[in-house]
């Protein structure tokens, strides 16, 4: 996953000034977790922004650090990006060797099962919840 | 001289140790988990475990020599698949290219410290120099037409469960496939060729066709390199020419099984163990017995002291019987949770524990 589309995701959201400090930042970046960083501090500066919230299990939490993490995002494609930005080894868990979701895992993006399971083009709204969850739970 | 065993079960993997003259479960990791293969490397001393985690998926763990810790690593990765690839095994199924299973995981040569080979389902093979940090597969075993031949035994798909890494040249590998034949490199994996003939199902259109033949088990002798023995789904083969040619060999009370071993120094002596083929699965009347020749297959002894001889339904899996380096000690589980020890070639076993999760593999270290 790249982190540009994201980017582009997110200058679609934002005003003029601010898709300039973006564009700045992209100049710069040199690794997700730079951008990642300046985008957090961006977002720090400007309280009426809000962000989406991605969360994980705690069937999860048990294999892999995956604290829930806030995310600006306009689809579960970013939301991802974001999430996973700092943690590869989180998204081996999550998706598989094609970048799909596990077989066994499932979406919810406002309580509501994701349809797009290779590209995540569901839309995720400012305040959104993103559940990421495992599909079976055993009987 | 091997000290240890790692039980690798569907909830945990367990070490077992001896005390006195008594083995006991004396390690337990990753409990709960399942725990699908370990490997020790003598090498370096280090060990690594491989897990399926279902929802979350293959992961590998390694834990270096005196440390306690388990570290996860890299799981071996396929590549991306080409938008628009239409790419069906033997049965016309689509093929996920991820990783599904790590079905077998093998040391490379003595002097190639650090390198490992990882066989997988749905059908490739790695290769990893830095002790499972990262990991290449045979991109030309992966891709060639051939594959697309192979198929799914008792499981939904194909997959390599055996690595034989050459004892006289670590570049000659043999890798047996199920269902898939055995392929054979004598150049470090740059080129492959099937290596199955003689091999048969004995009945059906395709029966002697190498590409779809389901060997469960291949073992080479580490002191007459040039022979093998197999363990198939509709018999047991051996070749005494490096794989080049194998030829069947009856056993009683029975053929069918998954696993076998074979001496490190004696090729004509090797351990099998039998069940009803194949829809059953089940020891011959409910007694496990392990089979042994001792003449290349001309005759074989079943060795039942110790083994439980009433209502028992242990299947052994293909990984679970393990021979140490002295060729004496054998160690072996079974689906039902239990492990047993032979010091003495088989000839009489000891219970180590009749309660451990169904077991998927077990290995000396």
């Amino acid at each position: 996953m790249s982190v540009v589309p994201q980017i582009e995701g997110i200058a679609g959201i934002l005003g003029k000034q601010k898709k300039t400090a973006i564009s700045s930042w992209m100049r710069l970046q040199t690794h997700d977790s730079i951008f990642h960083d300046a985008l957090e501090k961006f977002v720090a500066c400007d309280k009426n922004f809000h962000m989406a919230m991605v969360h994980f299990t705690s069937n999860l939490r048990r294999h892999v650090d995956s604290p829930s993490i806030e995310v600006l995002a306009t689809s579960v494609h970013q939301a991802l990006v974001m999430a996973f930005a700092r943690n590869e080894r989180l998204k081996t868990y999550v998706l598989d060797d094609q970048g799909h979701l596990r077989k066994h895992m499932r979406i919810l993006v406002d309580g509501v099962a994701i349809k797009d399971l290779e590209h995540f083009t569901d839309a995720v709204k400012p305040n959104s919840e993103v559940w990421v969850m495992q599909a079976l739970s055993g009987g | 001289m091997q000290k240890r065993v790692l039980v690798s079960t569907r909830k945990g993997l367990f070490e077992l140790t001896k005390s006195g003259s008594k083995w006991n479960v004396k390690g337990a990791h990753f409990v709960g988990d399942n725990v699908t293969l370990a490997l020790h490397d003598a090498r370096d001393g280090t060990d690594y475990a491989a897990l399926n985690h279902g929802h979350f998926g293959i992961k590998l763990h390694r834990r270096d020599k005196g440390s306690k810790i388990w570290k996860e690593i890299p799981a071996p990765k396929y590549p991306e698949k080409p938008e628009g690839l239409e790419d069906k095994d033997g049965w016309g199924k689509d093929v996920k290219w991820t990783t599904q299973l790590i079905w077998s995981l093998e040391t490379g040569g003595p002097k190639q410290k650090g390198t490992l080979w990882a066989g997988t389902m749905p059908g490739g093979l790695f290769r990893s120099d830095d002790k499972g940090e990262t990991w290449q597969i045979f991109d030309n075993l992966w891709r060639m037409p051939e594959r697309n031949k192979w198929l799914g035994g008792g499981a939904d798909i194909p997959g390599i469960h055996s690595i034989c890494v050459d004892p006289r040249d670590p570049d000659t590998v043999r890798v047996a496939i199920s269902c898939g034949g055995v392929w054979a490199t004598q150049d470090g994996g740059k080129s492959w060729s099937q290596s199955a003939h003689g091999m048969t199902f004995g009945d059906g259109p395709t029966a002697d066709d190498p590409e779809t033949q389901d060997p469960h088990m291949m073992v080479q002798c580490a002191g007459e390199p040039e022979k093998f023995w197999v363990q198939h789904h509709a018999g047991i083969f051996k070749s005494v020419n490096n794989a080049r040619k194998w030829t069947e060999v009856k056993a009683k009370p029975s053929s069918f099984g998954f696993a076998v071993a074979v001496h490190p120094k004696d090729s004509k002596t090797a351990w099998f163990v039998p069940g009803i083929k194949d829809e059953k699965r089940i020891p011959v009347g409910g007694a496990l017995v392990v089979t042994r020749t001792k003449d290349g297959g001309k005759t074989f002894k079943s060795l039942k002291k110790g083994l439980p001889q009433k209502h028992a339904y242990d299947l052994i899996y293909r990984h679970g019987l393990a021979l140490d380096d002295s060729g004496k000690k054998l160690v072996m589980g079974s689906t039902t949770g239990n492990v047993w020890i032979s010091e003495n070639s088989g000839d009489a076993w000891k219970e180590v524990s009749g309660t451990l999760p169904p077991v998927h593999a077990v290995r000396w270290a």
